[in-house]
């Protein structure tokens, strides 16, 4: 199942600022131009969210996972916490584990990247997939926060003002319906004004 | 070639070099021959540049700002990258660039247009940036730009304005220096549920507020039709292949109104 477009573009704005904050170099050439295919397992039973991550060498481009899997070069597949737990390179004891396939170099190359990072981003999220995840899960959006605020200009303020803005456009089908007539209401009452305009130019020009 | 200001003029080109005197293209709704269309856009924009940051706002309702911001994120550029910023106008994606290629990059500010080129220019010399920008008057279609020499180039809001598009996609791919991407910011086609309020909008309220705080209806009317004359997400992707753009990919924003194509040249 792809993401929608606005989504998978943020998180990549996302992901990019991470890799920057991050101080990361280049990325190395052997990931350029390689198609790595994400299947999140977000929900059991659901089908899996897919994403295409294609580093160059300024960073990692996330697209929706639409082209066929053949065309991918490697693939991992698991839950959120199994592929956070892969890319910060710690193995899991339990067994919910990432399940990479294709070419385990590249997967490697990948991993290292995030796990030499000089950003202690696992010392937040350690704490998100551990057992009392409600209370973590709030204080990771807190230090989110803090990071985003930290990690430069207004950017996430307007991504939240975004997205704030885009699910407002996502509105039921019967306030659409409502706006439709509103915007019909003033077309109509725009049609008068304009012609009450008119007649108040032809009366200040008589000659005309 | 490029200069730190004053601004240099290219050469004057204004055929389409697939355009002969009979053919026609669309200038908003109104067929024009082929070699006026550049010029009636060029009196749009002279006429719409003193008040063409107060108009972008009050059109968008702010959210230009956002576009182009995501628009800018998905560059992906760093320190030091060469970014070529085609139809820039008054310069807001230039300055969301210059910032994240500085110090040691380069974003040349480019236009057709001399009024909003000095428009922007005065801006970004108004807010203290100086390093790292070029200023060049040109015709997208026909850049005096070497190959192979820039990391990313971005057109913003412009692409709509250009005589032949295919021919002007085909020059920012020459221009890209291979691994290079490029991203073309601009109005499309949005979602079936948005289309007539979105019609009232563009063709009652934005000449009104045209003629209300700039003085002038017919710019902004022609913005609104030159809008729906563009090609949709779907076709301009299939100009991007055919110009010899790979990956091309686009994002949509405000349910489709407005797109961010990206492409790369591999
Ligand atoms: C709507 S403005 C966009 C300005 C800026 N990129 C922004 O996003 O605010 C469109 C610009 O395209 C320029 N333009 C129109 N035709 C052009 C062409 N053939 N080549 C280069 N620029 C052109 C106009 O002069 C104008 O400044």
């Amino acid at each position: 199942m792809p993401l929608p477009s606005t989504a998978i573009g943020i998180a990549e704005i996302i992901l990019s600022r991470y890799l920057n904050a991050a101080d990361i170099g280049p990325i190395a050439d052997p990931l350029i131009g390689k198609r790595i295919r994400i299947e999140l397992e977000t929900i059991p039973g659901q089908p899996a969210i897919s994403i295409d991550a294609m580093p160059d060498r300024n960073g990692i481009r996330l697209l929706p996972g639409e082209e066929p899997l053949d065309q991918a070069d490697a693939t991992i597949a698991g839950s959120p916490q199994a592929l956070l737990m892969l890319l910060l390179n710690r193995s899991k004891t339990n067994n919910d584990q990432a399940r990479v396939s294709g070419d385990l170099q590249l997967i490697r190359n990948l991993t290292d990247l995030f796990s030499d990072a000089d950003f202690d981003l696992e010392a937040i999220l350690a704490e998100w997939t551990g057992p009392r995840r409600a209370r973590h899960l709030a204080e990771f959006v807190t230090v989110t926060g803090g990071w985003l605020k930290q990690s430069g200009d207004k950017l996430s303020r307007n991504l939240f003002d975004y997205l704030k803005y885009e699910s407002d456009i996502l509105v039921p089908p019967q306030q659409w319906q409502q706006l439709a007539e509103e915007c019909q209401q003033l077309e109509r009452r725009l049609g008068g004004l304009q012609r009450r305009l008119e007649k108040l130019e032809k009366l200040e020009t008589p000659n005309s | 070639m490029v200069q730190d200001q004053p601004l240099e003029s290219a050469p004057e080109n204004s055929s389409s070099g697939t355009s002969g005197q009979s053919e026609t293209t669309a200038f908003g709704y109104e067929q024009v021959p082929v070699n006026e269309k550049t010029g009636r856009v060029r009196e749009v924009f002279d006429s719409v540049a003193p008040s063409y940051d107060l108009m972008n706002d009050l059109m968008s309702m702010g959210l230009h700002r956002i576009w182009k911001r995501f628009a800018t994120g998905l560059c992906g550029v760093r320190n030091g990258d060469q970014v070529l910023d085609l139809a820039a106008g008054t310069g807001d994606l230039t300055r969301l660039l210059a910032r994240q290629v500085a110090p040691a990059g380069r974003v040349v500010m480019s236009d057709i247009n001399g009024a909003m080129l000095e428009q922007g220019r005065d801006q970004l010399l108004d807010r203290g940036i100086t390093d790292g920008i070029s200023l060049l008057q040109t015709n997208a279609e026909f850049l005096p730009l070497a190959d192979n020499s820039f990391d990313c180039v971005i057109i913003g809001f412009g692409l709509r304005n250009v005589t032949d598009k295919l021919a002007a996609i085909k020059e920012m791919h020459r221009v890209l220096k291979p691994g290079g991407k490029l991203l073309i910011l601009e109005f499309s086609k949005p979602l079936a549920a948005l289309q007539k309020p979105y019609d009232l909008y563009s063709f009652k309220i934005l000449p009104r507020l045209g003629k209300l705080f700039a003085g002038d209806a017919d710019s902004y009317r022609y913005l609104a039709e030159s809008i729906r004359m563009h090609p949709d997400q779907q076709t301009l992707k299939a100009m991007m292949e055919e110009a010899g753009l790979s990956r091309c990919h686009y994002f949509n924003l405000a349910a489709g109104i407005v797109a961010v194509h990206r492409g790369y040249k591999i």
